[in-house]
């Protein structure tokens, strides 16, 4: 498919200041510098961790049903939709119209959505409930300070 | 090869934005008012079917509303443009070429799918932007776009109808006018009404029923010289248009100009945030002004502010746009959206030598469609309103008669009282999970 640009000017909420690198050799003939060929951007952290901006969405995490994979309560996860949610991933799942956030599980024509916490127990997907996975859940962020 | 048309719009655009973020809300009656919670500006199926109107003043069915425990939100602006904007980035990548007509409603050049395989590539469609955003959309495929707009339309009734009904969907959302078609093509023009016809607005629909016009069908058969002298040549190339002659391509519905850009820089510079509102309070106001001049709608609306580009220590250049939540020209609706960028994009301490705004999406008044918003935000009185102002500042000079926002100090607080959250541009504001 045709990657197409469309013309809407929305940035995210915070305007990027996009640092260059500035060249010191503008060479009009003659060789090159060595150096022009290993210049490099600064990190850009939204680059590094979310792939589809598009589809991707940031949730905050309140419980603590999966601190066991690393996702703290007060985390805030990063959420990509675009993804085919494979078992053993993080998802954020609607059941009956509750989020949650738990492992998915696919074992044969069975789904679990599994804690991360033995205080809570492992949700089998049945029938009669109505079932969504809104997102896979692609990185956890924990504030340390 | 023939050339076919999607025209792609969303369900219940803004009704569907606060289901993404609120799954509670499915199959939910749900209403959406406008600026100022003023009327119903969007309403979710289970409201339609009570048969309270778009546009209905909301003081007026809060009893009914109530009665039957439907959620009721302020509009949420800013969710609702950067959803479209999601939706609009997952449509491209299934487009030749792509035409964005609005916030909730998109034209697709289909001309490298293979006849056959349309129908199938519409559900894909629907399927990847359904799990890209969680908005559902409705696609109606045919040669020309106004055909497209009928196709379209066809298929969200059939699935309301449906379900309403208790039974499955056959078009599920979904449905297309081929070359060849003609006994199909004519059944749709058959059962749709003149007044949903893309290009005859509420101004044509009357004078077309008193002339016995009534269905798609009778304007597709009517004499063109006749349509050419009762509704210029535009209502021409729309009876074209139904016969399956391409008149409009994309971005062709003559549009004066594909953006309107007012922006100044300021003598001293400025600080206080304020000073930039009454700024930007102008800027806005201008460029609904030569909207109205040329006899145009915008559809988006863009803010920026810029301080000085080379100091070191002065450097900053915010820039925020969204669609606004109804093509208009009216002022206040401008200023309002305008206000509501600025404050996203101004940071204190800084010293501001440029301001401006933009509008684009433009297109020309006559394509505004009667069956939205007709009750409230067509309103004679606006336009009356606006007629006179635009008349008394040509005559003692611009800027004679302003709106209060243009140049005293106001408070702008709307009353948006039940607005969600803004999950995707605040980060305080980010959907909480437990």
């Amino acid at each position: 498919m045709n990657q197409q640009q469309v013309s809407s000017i929305h940035p995210t909420s915070k305007a990027k200041k996009l640092v260059l690198p500035f060249f010191h050799n503008l060479v009009a003939a003659g060789f090159p510098s060595p150096a022009t060929d290993y210049l490099d951007t600064k990190i850009d952290l939204n680059k590094y961790l979310i792939q589809h901006p598009n589809t991707t969405f940031l949730v905050k995490v309140l419980g603590d049903s999966m601190t066991g994979a690393g996702i703290m309560e007060g985390d805030t996860v990063i959420v990509d939709r675009s993804l085919e949610p494979r078992t053993g991933q993080t998802v954020l799942a609607v059941i009956d119209g509750e989020f949650t956030i738990k492992t998915f599980l696919k074992q044969g024509s069975k789904i679990f959505l599994q804690p991360q916490n033995e205080n809570y127990e492992s949700i089998e997907i049945t029938e009669d409930m109505s079932f969504q996975i809104w997102g896979v859940v692609t990185y956890s962020i924990t504030k340390m300070t | 090869m023939t050339k076919y048309f999607a025209l792609v719009d969303c369900n219940n655009f803004y009704v569907s934005c606060e289901r993404v973020f609120n799954p509670k809300l499915e199959n939910k009656p749900v209403a959406v008012l406008s600026n100022n919670d003023g009327c119903l500006v969007a309403r979710s199926d289970e409201v339609k079917i009570l048969g309270i109107p778009m546009g209905a003043p909301y003081f007026k069915w809060k009893g009914e509303l109530d009665k039957i425990g439907a959620q009721i939100y302020s509009s949420n602006y800013t969710l609702y443009g950067d959803m479209s904007q999601r939706v609009m980035t997952s449509l491209a990548d299934f487009a030749k070429d792509i035409e964005i007509y609005s916030i909730d409603e998109a034209f697709l050049d289909l001309s490298h799918i293979a006849e056959q395989d349309l129908l199938d590539f519409a559900k894909e469609i629907q399927k990847q932007v359904k799990q890209h955003t969680g908005i559902p959309v409705s696609i109606g495929i045919a040669k020309t776009k106004t055909l497209a707009k009928i196709a379209n339309n066809f298929a969200k009734k059939e699935v309301r109808k449906a379900k309403f009904a208790n039974k499955k969907s056959l078009t599920e959302g979904v449905a297309v006018i081929l070359q060849g078609q003609g006994e199909w093509q004519n059944q749709l023009l058959q059962e749709t009404g003149v007044g949903d016809v893309w290009g005859v607005g509420r101004k044509y629909s009357k004078m077309l029923y008193s002339n016995g016009v009534f269905t798609a069908l009778d304007l597709a058969k009517i004499d063109l010289n006749w349509v050419k002298k009762k509704m210029t040549i535009q209502g021409l190339r729309t009876v074209q248009e139904l016969n399956g002659q391409v008149c409009f391509d994309l971005e062709t519905v003559p549009s004066n100009k594909k953006g309107i850009l007012s922006s100044r820089s300021f003598g001293n510079s400025v600080t206080d945030l304020n000073d930039l509102q009454e700024s930007i309070s102008s800027h806005a106001s201008k460029v609904a002004q030569k909207l109205r001049g040329q006899n145009s709608i915008g559809s988006h609306l863009s803010v920026f502010i810029g301080a000085s580009r080379f100091s070191s220590t002065n450097r900053y250049f915010g820039n925020l746009g969204s669609a606004l939540n109804l093509q208009s020209n009216y002022t206040p609706d401008f200023i309002a959206l305008a206000l509501k960028l600025l404050q996203k994009i101004y940071k204190p301490g800084f010293k501001y030598k440029r301001a401006g705004v933009l509008v684009s999406g433009i297109t020309s008044n006559q394509n505004i469609q009667t069956s939205l918003f007709s009750n409230c935000e067509e309103d004679p009185k606006k336009i009356a309103a606006m007629q006179a102002m635009d008349k008394l500042n040509f005559k003692f000079g611009r800027g004679s008669l302003k709106l209060a926002a243009e140049g005293l100090k106001q408070s702008w607080d709307m009353k948006s009282q039940m607005r969600s959250k803004r999950f995707t541009t605040c980060f305080e504001e980010i959907l909480e999970v437990v």
